[in-house]
C-alpha cells in the first residue's frame, strides 16, 4: 500500500503507523482490531489514549475502509473517535477537529452471517438474547423491524427506553414535553444532572443512542396533544403509555383505538405500580375499564385531591414515589413490548387479559395478577357504536388537568410576588436567617414553635409577616422558610374554624406579647396553587369577619386576634422564590 | 358469612391504612352494592366521596371478586358468598 515515508518526529506510535503504511492492508487487518480492543480497554480503565494512538487507529481504519470499498467487502465494524476517548478542551484549543461519523472496517471475507437481515455487529450486540430459542434470529429481526413509541420519558419511560434501545427495537420514538429537573433524577435514571433543563425526549435519545448506535431513535419534544397524536401515533406499531396524568392516558387510549395500535400501559405511585396491555387482540381498551374519567379534583386517588391543582407536577410530586416502583413497572413494560414485537404475543399479559399489580411494601405477595373484563360493548371509543370518532371532537377529557380556572378567584391585592417575599425575607430574615435547609432533616415543626415574626414595617413592603406553609408535612420537614408554620392544605380544608384559629394563633401561653397588627399571613406552597386554595378558604373564614368587625366596631369574637390581618397568596410558590435566591442550590425544595 | 376485603392503590388510606380487613355478616350472601354500602357505613374512616359515588364505587376504582374484574361476575348484580375475596383497587396515574 502506498508510499512508506519515514515517520516524522519519531516516537513509538508514529513508527508503528509508518510500519502499518509500509506493510499495507494485510497486516493492518491483523493489527487494527487488536488496537481497537486495546484502546477500548484503556478507555474503559479511565486511561485516555494519546492523540497519536487515536490517530493511528483512525488512519488505519481509513486505510481499511479504502480496502473494503475496493473489494466491495461487507463492512461490519464501527468505531468513532469518541469511543477512543474523545477529544477534550485542550484538543479543541489546539485546533484538533472532532472526527464525526464512523470509521468502518471490512469483515473477513470467508465468514458469513446466518441471516442477511442482521449485520455482524448486530449479531454480536444481541447475541445473548437471540440465542434464546423463543426469540432466535427471526425474533431479533422482528424487533429490528418494529417501531415503538414511548410516551413519557420519566420514571416509567427511563427503563422502557433503555431496555428497548438495548434490545434492538429498530425504531424507537420518545415523546415528552418536559425538561429534566433535579427532582426527577432519583427515578428518571435515563437523564443526568448535567442535562437539567434539557428536554426529556432529547436527553433520553442521547442516552439510548450511546447505548446502541444500530437503531433509529426519534425524539418528539412535545407533550401529547390531539394533533400531535394524529401526526405521530400512525408512524409506530406499538405504543407505551409512560405518562403521568389521566388526561394523557385517555388521549393515548383514544389515539390507539382510532389508529389500531396496542398499548403497553404502566403506572406507579408511592411504593406501588400497575401494568397491563390494552387494545390488543380484541381485548378491552382503557375506556372499557374506566368509562368515566376520574373527576379532575381526585384524579390520582384518595390523596390526590390536590394534584390536579399542581400544574406540571404529576402525582409523584405530591404523594411521593420510590424510584424503583416506576423502575420495576417500566422494566416489565419493556418486557411486554419485546414479546408483542418479537412474535411472542401469546406470552403477553395482554393475551390473557391480565393486569399485574406490584406492591413493594407487601412482604407476602409483592406481585399479583388479576383477570380483567372483556371489551365493553357500550365503550365510547371501541364499542359497537362509538361516540368518539376523531381526537379533535372528543369529550373534554384531554384538557390539561391543571386548570387555573378551577382555582378560586382572588382579588389582585391578595397576591404577593415571589420577588417581593424574597427581598422581604432577605431584609428581615426570620431570626437567624434564610431559606436554606438545615443540615439534617429537622423534626416537624412543633405546635409550641413561635412562628410569628415581628419583622417591622416601614419598608414599604409587607409589614409584619407570618409565613404559613401548606405543603404536606413530609415536604415541609425537608426544608422550609425558617419559623414558618406548617398547616397542610388538607388540614386547612378539613378543619373547623376553631381548630384553624387555634393553629394560626399558636399557644397563648407561649405568646410573646400581642401579635403585631396588622399581620399579613403569606400562604405558601410549592407552586402557588394549593396556597391559593388555602387563602380562599382562610379569607372566607377570617378576613370578611375582620372586615365586618371593623365596620361594626364590635368587641372580639372568634376572629378578634385576627382583626386587621390579611391572607396573601404567594404567586408561583416557593419555586418562584427560589429563582430569586443565589445560589438556588441553597434552597433545596421537594 | 365471612368476606375478605382488600384495598390498594391508595384506598387503604381511607380505611386506617389497613390493606386487608375481614367482615363478618349475619347472612348467607350479600349483593355487591349492599356490601359497598355496608363498607361505607361501617368501615370507612374518612372522605366517603373518595370511595363511593351514588350507590357504587367512584370512577377509577376496580372491583375484583376473587381476583377477577366484577364485570366478569355480573357487575353491580354480583352476589358475594362466604369466603369470597373482594378487592378494591384505585387506578394509579403516576409515571
Ligand atoms: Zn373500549
Amino acid at each position: 500500500m502506498s508510499s512508506a515515508s519515514p515517520p516524522p518526529g519519531g516516537g513509538k506510535v508514529n513508527w508503528e503507523l509508518w510500519i502499518l503504511r509500509a506493510v499495507g492492508v494485510g497486516v493492518a487487518l491483523y493489527i487494527v482490531p487488536r488496537w481497537v480492543h486495546f484502546l477500548s480497554f484503556l478507555v474503559s480503565n479511565s486511561r485516555r489514549p494519546s492523540r497519536e494512538e487515536q490517530q493511528l487507529v483512525l488512519r488505519s481504519l481509513s486505510i481499511l475502509e479504502d480496502h473494503a470499498r475496493s473489494k466491495e467487502a461487507s463492512i461490519t465494524h464501527q468505531i468513532t473517535l469518541e469511543e477512543l476517548g474523545g477529544i477534550d478542551e485542550q484538543d479543541t484549543a489546539a485546533g484538533v477537529e472532532p472526527v464525526s461519523g464512523a470509521r468502518e472496517m471490512p469483515m473477513a471475507p470467508f465468514w458469513t452471517s446466518g441471516s442477511s437481515a442482521l449485520s455482524s455487529a448486530e449479531v454480536e450486540l444481541y447475541g445473548r438474547q437471540l440465542i434464546l430459542p423463543q426469540l432466535g434470529v427471526a425474533g431479533q429481526v422482528r424487533l429490528k423491524e418494529s417501531s415503538v413509541l414511548v410516551v413519557g420519558a420519566g420514571g416509567l419511560g427511563s427503563p422502557v427506553c433503555l431496555y428497548l434501545a438495548a434490545a434492538g427495537i429498530g425504531r424507537l420514538g420518545i415523546m415528552d414535553g418536559d425538561a429534566v429537573a433535579m427532582t426527577n433524577l432519583h427515578r428518571q435514571v435515563i437523564h443526568n444532572a448535567a442535562r437539567c433543563g434539557t428536554n426529556k425526549a432529547i436527553s433520553a435519545k442521547q442516552t439510548c443512542q450511546h447505548l446502541n448506535k444500530q437503531i433509529r431513535i426519534d425524539a418528539h419534544d412535545t407533550p401529547l396533544t390531539p394533533s400531535v397524536a394524529e401526526r405521530v401515533v400512525p408512524q409506530y406499531d406499538v405504543l407505551v403509555d409512560c405518562t403521568d396524568n389521566p388526561a394523557a392516558r385517555y388521549l393515548l387510549n383514544d389515539a390507539a383505538v382510532l389508529f389500531n395500535k396496542p398499548v403497553v400501559c404502566g403506572s406507579a405511585l408511592r411504593w406501588e405500580g400497575q401494568l397491563w396491555v390494552y387494545n390488543y387482540r380484541s381485548g378491552p381498551c382503557y375506556r372499557c375499564l374506566h368509562p368515566q374519567p376520574p373527576h379532575r379534583l381526585d384524579q390520582s386517588g384518595p390523596e390526590g385531591l390536590f394534584n390536579a391543582l399542581s400544574p406540571g407536577g404529576g402525582a409523584c410530586d405530591m404523594e411521593g414515589v420510590i424510584g424503583t416502583a416506576p423502575g420495576t413497572i417500566g422494566v416489565m413494560q419493556a418486557m411486554e413490548v419485546l414479546k408483542v414485537c418479537g412474535g411472542l404475543g401469546d406470552h403477553s399479559i395482554g393475551a390473557s387479559n391480565r393486569m399485574v399489580m406490584y406492591d413493594g411494601l407487601d412482604a407476602e405477595g409483592p406481585f399479583r395478577s388479576i383477570r380483567l373484563r372483556t371489551k365493553r360493548p357500550t365503550c365510547a371509543v371501541c364499542g359497537d357504536h362509538p361516540s368518539i370518532s376523531s381526537l379533535q371532537d372528543s369529550p373534554d377529557d384531554y384538557i390539561d388537568m391543571c386548570p387555573a380556572d378551577l382555582l378560586p378567584p382572588l382579588p389582585p391585592s391578595a397576591h404577593v410576588k415571589p420577588s417581593q417575599l424574597a427581598s422581604h425575607l432577605h431584609r428581615h430574615p426570620p431570626s437567624e436567617a434564610n431559606l436554606s435547609a438545615p443540615p439534617r432533616v429537622p423534626p416537624i415543626l412543633q405546635d409550641d414553635n413561635t412562628y410569628q415574626q415581628q419583622v417591622g414595617g416601614g419598608d414599604g413592603g409587607l409589614g409584619a409577616v407570618s409565613v404559613v406553609d401548606v405543603r404536606p408535612s413530609a415536604h415541609y420537614a425537608v426544608s422550609h422558610v425558617r419559623h414558618s408554620l406548617n398547616l397542610p392544605i388538607d388540614q386547612i380544608l378539613s378543619q373547623s374554624k376553631e381548630e384553624l384559629l387555634a393553629r394560626l394563633r399558636g399557644p397563648r401561653g407561649n405568646n410573646r406579647g400581642a401579635p403585631p397588627s396588622p399581620v399579613s399571613y403569606v400562604v405558601v406552597c410549592r407552586r402557588g396553587n394549593d396556597s391559593r386554595l388555602a387563602v380562599s378558604k382562610l379569607r372566607d373564614l377570617f378576613q370578611e369577619e375582620a372586615d365586618d368587625d371593623q365596620g361594626g366596631g364590635g368587641e372580639g369574637g372568634e376572629g378578634r386576634e385576627e382583626k386587621g390581618c390579611t391572607f396573601l397568596n404567594l404567586q408561583g410558590g416557593l419555586e418562584a422564590v427560589r429563582r430569586n435566591v443565589e445560589p438556588t442550590e441553597a434552597m433545596p425544595l421537594v | 358469612m365471612k368476606v375478605h376485603l382488600e384495598f390498594s392503590g391508595g384506598l387503604e388510606l381511607l380505611f386506617g391504612k389497613k390493606k386487608q380487613l375481614t367482615l363478618e355478616l349475619d347472612q348467607e350472601t350479600i349483593g355487591i352494592l349492599p356490601l359497598i354500602q355496608h363498607i361505607r357505613d361501617h368501615l370507612l374512616k374518612e372522605r366517603p366521596e373518595l370511595f363511593v359515588v351514588g350507590n357504587s364505587v367512584r370512577p377509577g376504582i376496580l372491583v375484583l371478586i376473587n381476583d377477577c374484574d366484577w364485570e366478569l361476575e355480573g357487575g353491580t348484580e354480583s352476589i358475594v358468598r362466604d369466603g369470597d375475596k373482594i378487592c378494591f383497587i384505585s387506578t394509579l396515574h403516576g409515571g
